[in-house]
């Protein structure tokens, strides 16, 4: 099982990596996102706007990207990667690989949104904290985000539905990190914040472990 | 006869909890005060009662204010009418807190009371305060009767508590009723049990509507708001956009089996992620609403005996209600699958 995990991350690499315009349409869009809100805020002083905006132009890229998982494959591969894998092995692959992709993407869109919207927040930041939160929040995103993109992928009406389906289901998890990474960024010590952070982390297994029952039953034509 | 006992039973219930639930009166309160605040020296105010009896045995009205274990009696006491009374303080004496509970005390009405009824106003608020004696005697005992508790804030609209709460459990009730269904579906792809989860989840939505309705409403009256902030509004709110999508999932999907299993899939996993933020979380942090955070359940000190006497039958009558609701939609369900059957043959 390990092996065939391994084999469809670097799959999905290696296909990201050959189809630049793929990844590149995702950087783009955050980039394009925080341009859109320099151009409407130039400077943000006040934390908790600085730190809302921040995650709501992550959750939409993190749409965008966890949205193609399942509806770049066309129908044929689909069916070649069910003879060659297990359900269970697809889609944790999918997910690591989905968290990974947020991973990076979270921290390099956070050093261009600070970077264009001011540094000034982040003076008192609790960094250890804040690298927390920004991990926790791309793994979550990734993980519940990965089972809702196999469920749209399935209807016609992909994109749509992705958004209907998932944003329900996130809320719970932004509400969360949007309070752990303002506490991380107003600098509030961990004995204060660390529930948050091991909130997170109970929904982000507790994903992972429901997908990983529930995937089995949506490959099953 | 015996299969529907239990359908008789909640509409009964249902039936007694809205006629007692709305006709047995709010006990007497003293709910305002004007000025409510207590100065140096002598200060004239007007309580207005609710429900009180004041003009019947108007000598034997007493009125007393506790102030740390101080008691404080007025020198000059007028009723006006029935829910008014004109009382006269003086008060120039070492206080230990800043506040004064107000307590009236009369034949008919018993013991009423209002917390943190006046600021102090000039007065000096020490750890040493000069006066600790009880001044308040003769008085008169509590009447009993059948009536619900006076108070501060909430008033009349505590009967909301047989309506409101119960609401929210019925729709929980419906909705782990799907979600069992769900889980059926999954493990055996009968058509029946897809239409019994859909049903149940359609029932579940009416009562989250109803909810959040006499929620806001209750609201509006008691924070000052339609909708406040917080987590425990949030995850209901949340809760409504799940079943939400939840049909507009099973309605995109022309294949029906297919839908089944989609509908079935998102429906354990939006629950879960529910449960835990409408379970969990609320408990964890700051909330207006009772039961959550600092805030005691109603069954600390809202919920008396009295109330209880028409809560529990609320429950189990509107749990009762959505389930013969359900029941109903299901059978409808089969019904119109049947006949889609049939006109495909």
């Amino acid at each position: 099982m390990l092996q065939e995990i391994k084999a469809i991350i670097s799959k999905d690499l290696r296909m990201e990596w050959r189809q630049k315009h793929a990844l590149g349409s995702i950087f783009l869009y955050v980039i394009a996102s925080i341009f859109v809100a320099y151009m409407g805020f130039k400077q943000i002083v006040d934390v908790p706007t600085w730190n809302a905006l921040f995650w709501i132009i992550v959750l939409f890229a993190a749409f965008n990207a966890a949205a193609r998982s399942f509806s770049v494959e066309s129908s044929g591969r689909r069916l070649y990667l069910f003879t060659l894998a297990r359900p269970e092995s697809v889609i944790i692959g999918k997910m690591l690989y989905n968290a990974f992709l947020l991973l990076v993407m979270v921290f390099a869109s956070f050093a261009a949104y600070a970077l264009m919207l001011g540094t000034g927040p982040l003076e008192n930041a609790n960094w250890g904290s804040v690298a927390l939160a920004l991990t926790l929040g791309a793994v979550g995103l990734g993980f519940t985000l990965t089972l809702v993109s196999a469920l749209a992928a399935q209807t016609d009406n992909n994109l749509g539905l992705m958004a209907v389906l998932g944003l329900p289901v996130i809320l719970p998890m932004l509400l969360i990190l949007i309070r752990f990474s303002k506490n991380a960024i107003d600098g509030i010590a961990w004995s204060q914040n660390g529930a948050y952070a091991w909130q997170l982390l109970a929904i982000s297994v507790m994903s992972l472990g429901l997908s990983y029952i529930l995937f089995p039953y949506l490959w099953r034509e | 006869m015996s299969k529907y006992w239990w359908k008789i039973l909640s509409a009964l219930l249902v039936l007694t909890t809205l006629i007692f639930g709305l006709r047995a009166p709010l006990a007497p309160g003293v709910p305002m005060v004007s000025p409510d605040k207590i100065n140096n020296g002598v200060t004239s105010v007007t309580i207005t009662g609710y429900n009180t009896h004041f003009t019947e045995n108007p000598d034997k009205v007493v009125v007393w204010l506790t102030n740390g274990d101080a008691t404080f009696c007025p020198y000059e006491l007028a009723v006006i009418d029935d829910t008014h009374l004109r009382v006269t303080f003086s008060i120039t004496e070492k206080i230990a807190d800043s506040f004064f509970d107000l307590y009236v005390n009369t034949p008919k009405d018993g013991t009423m009371y209002l917390p943190s009824a006046f600021l102090q106003s000039k007065l000096e608020v020490s750890l040493q305060p000069d006066r600790t004696e009880n001044c308040a005697v003769n008085l008169s005992a509590d009447p009993g009767g059948f009536n619900y508790p006076n108070q501060p804030i909430l008033n009349e609209t505590i009967r909301n508590i047989f309506y409101h709460v119960p609401t929210w459990f019925a729709m929980l009730f419906v909705m782990s009723i799907s979600l069992v269904f769900s889980i059926m579906n999954l493990g055996t792809s009968k058509t029946k049990y897809d239409i019994a989860a859909e049903s149940a989840a359609h029932v579940g939505l009416l009562f989250a509507f109803i909810g959040l309705a006499t929620g806001s409403v209750w609201a509006r009256f008691t924070w000052g708001a339609w909708w406040v902030s917080d987590p425990r509004l949030n995850g209901a709110a949340i809760a409504v956009l799940i079943y939400l999508a939840y049909f507009i999932l099973k309605s995109s999907v022309n294949d029906k089996e297919k839908a089944a299993r989609l509908g079935a899939v998102y429906n354990i996993f939006a629950f879960m992620m529910m449960i835990v933020f409408v379970m969990v979380l609320p408990r964890m942090t700051d909330s207006l609403h009772p039961g959550v955070g600092g805030n005691p359940a109603f069954s600390q000190y809202d919920l008396d005996d009295n109330m209880r006497m028409i809560f529990y039958p609320a429950v189990i009558g509107w749990i009762g209600m959505a389930v013969w609701i359900f029941q109903i939609k299901y059978r409808m369900g089969k019904l119109k699958f049947k006949q889609l059957m049939h006109e495909q043959i």
